[in-house]
């Protein structure tokens, strides 16, 4: 579990991270999203007591950043910005190095060393320099140095770049099966919207040291402010429909309880009727009715969603400023 | 302490595989002491042999220290070295105390220096007794009590060299500024022991075991203060 709460850090007066507060239960994903220089690191690093917040405080793992800075560090895993690799060492001995240092009992240190060769295909190279790798080879390497001592909070600074597709594969099942078998936390750092948004539960979006989004991944999907959107796609017989039976649509359906906005567009030999409802459940009923009693024939339903990239640029544009909490 | 043994065990891994730098400290080791054993009896041999066995311990005693101010570098690169190759992140974010790293890179950086220190001062004294004996034709009778206490001497006087070279590792924002600060160690420590080497030697003479306790007291006291100086989110954060 990670429970933020206004935390705050300067440098040199500068504020990096700005009253940031949030709440990622045990178990789930939080994939932290913003531009270069928002405060994501700085935030990672607070949160796996690397650096101290100015004010505010952290719980990670059960336990204040403030007043247990060690129990913490052996408690989370940590994958920073830059593998941080010691490139004359030989995987396995560098594997074995920080085994021992996070206290892994002798007996276990070979087992799990050798799980985490087998799991990111090293076991071929376990004894070449690490200075010898390409750069997804260093990525894997780390990786497996930040979950070795079965850390309950993950922190994961863009995991999976320098990766290539099926190793970046591996890892983010390998992720999906800690939070669901291990029910581990993780908060992601990424600029992969498209992995944030397979991966998480939670999304944050942090700007200029502010987080100016927080709420659950399906939420944001949905769209994060106003009513739900729907599209329904209809067949469309005969040529171009005229303007006014465009209209006619539009009015029947506006006309609907419930429906706050409405959009139709012929598309090739289909109409595309895209429309908001409040009451999700009373509203979407009443609408396909009204269509089928009008005799249009109603082909699929689907709820619209926007992409995470959509969101965050809107966010990072100064746009909008969403937060949710979940319930504690 | 058992963590600041790894600690200590990988930094001297990793020296030795560095082979360029193992062969220019045994370089350093065999060369240097031929040199100080052929200028220092050159030397020696033409004062009053009274002076000449005040001198010889003396000459001994810089001639072990000034090889190990070679290998002083690791000591200096120890973190801050970490912190440029960004290697420091991953190590303090493991739950290793401030005092387990830093003795940790104490120990890793005191054991080349050390063993140079055993090898030179091994040479140093074959090379002046086959100057002495062949070369000039003197005798070679040193005070061998004075030879044993500076062998005592010496190990502690390069952990502090090395205490402080780590402190200002630590402290430093780069390999290069943290080597400009390094040279004020050298300097110091050779004129402090050309000063007050014999007052040194003599004090662990008369009274060894309070010596060895304030040497001991004094690096302890040491590691401490180095301890409390290094600062992970400093390290971490600080650029110029």
């Amino acid at each position: 579990m990670i429970k933020c709460t206004d935390l705050t850090k300067k440098f040199n007066g500068k504020t990096a991270v700005d009253g940031i507060s949030f709440y990622v239960p045990d178990g789930q994903i939080m994939a932290l999203l913003g531009p270069n220089g928002a405060g994501k690191t700085t935030t990672v690093r607070m949160l796996a007591c690397l650096i101290s917040p100015d004010s505010g405080d952290a719980i990670v793992a059960g336990h204040s950043i403030r007043r247990e800075k060690d129990v913490i560090r052996a408690q989370v895993g940590i994958l920073t910005e830059s593998p941080g690799l010691y490139d004359r060492m030989r995987v396995e001995e560098y594997l074995i190095f920080f085994a021992r240092l996070y206290g892994i009992p002798a007996s276990e240190i070979g087992t799990r060393v050798r799980r985490f060769l087998e799991l990111f295909d090293l076991q071929d190279h376990r004894h070449k320099r690490i200075g010898t790798f390409s750069r997804g080879m260093k990525q894997k390497v780390a990786l497996a140095r930040a979950l070795l001592h079965d850390p309950r909070v993950i922190f994961l600074d863009e995991p999976t770049s320098g990766l290539d597709p099926e190793s970046a594969k591996i890892f983010r099942d390998y992720i999906l099966f800690l939070k669901e078998d291990e029910k581990r936390t993780v908060l992601l750092c990424t600029h992969n919207l498209d992995e944030a948004e397979r991966l998480s539960d939670w999304v944050g979006i942090i700007d200029h040291g502010r987080l100016k989004h927080f709420a659950r991944t399906q939420e944001v999907m949905r769209g994060h402010k106003g009513p739900r959107e729907f599209r329904v796609r209809c067949a469309l017989d005969g040529g171009t429909p005229s303007q006014a039976w465009l209209e006619d649509i539009v009015r029947m359906v506006t006309q609907v309880e419930g429906v706050v906005w409405v959009k139709v567009e012929p598309q090739d030999r289909s109409l595309l009727i895209t429309f908001s409802a409040s009451q999700v459940e009373a509203t979407n009923p009443r609408v396909l009715g009204r269509l089928l009693n009008e005799g249009i024939a109603v082909i699929a339903c689907e709820e619209s969603t926007r992409s995470l990239e959509d969101i965050y640029l809107e966010t990072v544009s100064g746009a909008t400023s969403t937060m949710r909490q979940p319930d504690r | 302490m058992r963590r600041s043994l790894i600690i200590a065990s990988r930094e001297l891994r990793e020296v030795l595989s560095d082979t360029r730098f193992v062969y220019t400290i045994m370089v350093t080791g065999l060369v240097l002491p031929v040199f100080y054993a052929y200028v220092g009896l050159g030397a020696i041999r033409t004062v009053p042999s009274g002076v000449a066995s005040a001198l010889f311990p003396m000459w001994f005693l810089l001639s072990s220290i000034l090889p190990a101010t070679f290998s002083m570098q690791l000591a200096i690169a120890s973190l801050v070295g970490e912190k440029e190759n960004r290697t420091i992140e991953p190590l303090v974010a493991t739950p290793v105390s401030n005092l387990e790293i830093f003795v940790g890179k104490v120990v890793g950086s005191l054991v080349p220096p050390l063993a140079l220190v055993a090898i030179v001062q091994v040479i140093f004294l074959l090379a002046s007794y086959i100057f002495a004996r062949i070369r000039y034709g003197m005798p070679f009778s040193p005070d061998m009590g004075v030879i044993l206490r500076t062998a005592l001497l010496v190990p502690f006087i390069i952990l502090t060299m090395v205490s402080i070279a780590v402190m200002i590792s630590s402290r430093a924002t780069s390999v290069r500024s943290a080597q400009q600060m390094g040279a004020f160690i050298n300097l110091p420590v050779i004129l402090l022991l050309a000063y007050k080497g014999p007052q040194l030697l003599d004090f662990l003479g008369r009274s060894p075991f309070e010596a060895i306790v304030v040497m001991l007291a004094a690096n302890t006291f040491l590691l401490r203060i180095g301890a409390r100086l290094f600062d992970r989110e400093r390290i971490l954060t600080q650029i110029g």
